[in-house]
């Protein structure tokens, strides 16, 4: 079930630099990635958007070749993803990685300077990164959210043309990830690309210009944070007894998105509820047990995530 | 190549800053050869490098098989993942452990060889300083095996399983390789064992020059056969940890 609300936004975005076309990655029994099309264009913002298990890190290592796909293509920068990281064209934060034990903060970004052709300087990272007081300091000796810290100043410290970061604020607290968004932020102003992925529809909302949600590894919705919220925060569901009523019928009412029949009730969703039960009056005048509720944004959300992730 | 020296050189301070490992790998093999010295000295020798080789090949196989939890370690915290985002090419985070660990190898060699000048090794023939030096170089050269061994285990085995791995290791060539009792005093058949671990090729490579006599052939054998076998696996092993 897809709900495509601009796919023509992302096929004509400028120059594409990141291309998913047609991606599977298995495994085991576990499909993480399940037909996957997408196209990142340079100098955007974009939020993945799922939930736990989406299939949001099988699809960051896939763009960064750390996972290869069982079917489909990824494209970076037009070639390998592996050819794209080896000419450092790419700075990633991955999910909790760790720090080498012993090492300084300023001597790890220093290594990854070293590392990338055309890197920032150490004071400009350190600032970015908001290090400067900690520079000296063994990462053993750090804490959580100076270790985070330190991550997203390796990232950036090799001023990649596209930025990667998987569930980057996942250990910070409200304070913390307010800051970081915030360093993002100053970081891209300058016209670079970022890609991230998140389980936190307000994070993407703040922070991106295109939203691409997955669920099950499929994707369920791209646009703008607007976009996506409307389709999500905009749907009602409403419950009928399900006595002498078929589900094609409902199927067929405007608005409809999807019917589903539980315990002798018949629930559907509706982007349109004012249209959907007009007509359902006018189709079923004897319907019973009629029940309308607003779904708020998060429920929605989740709503809209658990259908693309049960097949 | 820039970037994968920038990274042994990282991995170099790193390690020789950590007070635990240079107590582990270079205090406690001379450690234990001054206490083995003090506590029976008047025992016979029981080969011709005596008890300074015996315990030099020790130190050895501690900084030899260190690369094994050190690379278990990022592996399973996800540090070689995060390198493996960066240009940085994947074999060099290896290399710098071999490298690193070799690094460790000669001053521990060196250390108990030094020792053994100092009080006077009463076990085997005292060195000339040539002859101490050819002896530290060629038996510093004869860990590189066991650095491959270590690689291979950090390799194979994540995290905690290679912390295990590398103590069981260490057992083995310890007790079984010719380290703890020459394969002369073993059973027939232990020592048949003994005779193709490298740790009793570091041995006898010690032993030849403290002795005087000319390299033992099947000691180079057996030091080579290892290098090339676990540093064959090893390279089998990253293939499999690069491609998921």
């Amino acid at each position: 079930m897809t709900n495509d609300i601009d796919s023509s936004a992302a096929q004509t975005s400028p120059a594409s630099i990141a291309t998913f076309d047609g991606v599977t990655r298995r495994y085991g029994r576990v499909t993480a990635v399940d037909g996957l099309s997408l196209q990142i264009g340079s100098g955007e913002t974009v939020a993945l958007l799922g939930p736990n298990g989406a299939g949001k890190t099988t699809a960051v290592d896939l763009l960064l070749g750390l996972a290869h796909p069982d079917a489909g293509v990824v494209r970076l920068f037009g070639g390998r993803p592996a050819d794209a990281v080896a000419a450092g064209r790419v700075g990633a934060m991955l999910q909790d990685a760790g720090l080498p034990q012993g090492a300084r903060v300023a001597e790890l970004i220093g290594l990854v300077r070293s590392l990338y052709p055309d890197p920032l300087s150490i004071v400009d990272t350190l600032r970015l990164a908001d290090l400067e007081a900690v520079a000296g300091r063994r990462v053993e000796r750090l804490s959580g959210g100076q270790r985070q810290r330190v991550r997203l100043a390796l990232a950036l410290a090799g001023n990649p043309e596209l930025l990667i970061l998987d569930e980057p604020t996942a250990a910070l607290d409200v304070d913390a990830r307010r800051g970081f968004w915030h360093r993002v932020r100053a970081y891209v102003s300058e016209g670079r690309t970022v890609l991230f992925a998140t389980h936190r529809l307000e994070e993407a909302d703040a922070v991106a210009d295109r939203v691409v949600v997955i669920a099950g590894g499929r994707l369920l919705a791209d646009g703008t944070p607007d976009q996506v919220k409307a389709q999500a925060a905009g749907r009602s569901t409403i419950s009928v007894a399900a006595g002498g009523l078929s589900q094609e019928l409902l199927e067929r009412l405007p608005a409809v998105e999807t019917v589903d029949q539980a315990r002798g009730r018949l629930t559907l969703s509706t982007s349109d509820p004012d249209a959907t039960i007009r007509a359902l009056l006018q189709q079923a005048p004897h319907v019973q047990g009629l029940e309308v509720s607003q779904v708020g944004m998060e429920e929605a959300f989740r709503h809209l995530t658990h259908q693309g992730g049960t097949p | 190549m820039t970037g994968s020296l920038a990274y042994l050189w990282l991995e170099a301070k790193r390690q020789w800053r950590n007070r635990e490992i240079l107590i582990f790998r270079l205090g406690l093999p001379t450690a234990i050869y001054l206490i083995l010295n003090a506590a029976n000295g008047d025992t016979p020798p029981t080969s011709s490098g005596g008890r300074m080789v015996a315990i030099a090949a020790l130190a050895a196989v501690i900084s030899g098989l260190a690369a094994g939890p050190s690379l278990g370690d990022e592996r399973a915290n996800g540090w070689l993942r995060q390198l493996r985002t960066t240009p940085l090419r994947p074999s060099a985070a290896v290399a710098a452990k071999i490298v690193v660990a070799m690094s460790f190898a000669l001053p521990a060699i060196a250390l108990v060889a030094a020792a053994a000048g100092l009080v006077g090794d009463n076990q085997g023939t005292a060195l000339g300083w040539a002859e101490s030096i050819k002896l530290v170089g060629l038996m510093w050269l004869a860990t590189t095996p066991i650095t491959a061994i270590g690689a291979l285990i950090g390799l194979t085995f994540g995290g905690e399983a290679a912390h295990g791995a590398t103590t069981l290791a260490f057992v083995v060539l310890w007790l079984a390789g010719g380290i703890f009792t020459p394969p002369s005093q073993m059973p027939d058949a232990l020592a048949a064992v003994a005779r193709t671990l490298p740790s009793y090729g570091v041995v006898q490579i010690g032993e030849s020059v403290a002795g005087g006599f000319s390299l033992s052939a099947s000691a180079v054998v057996v030091l080579a056969a290892w290098t090339v076998g676990a540093g064959a696996l090893a390279a089998l092993a990253w293939r499999r940890v690069v491609t998921r």
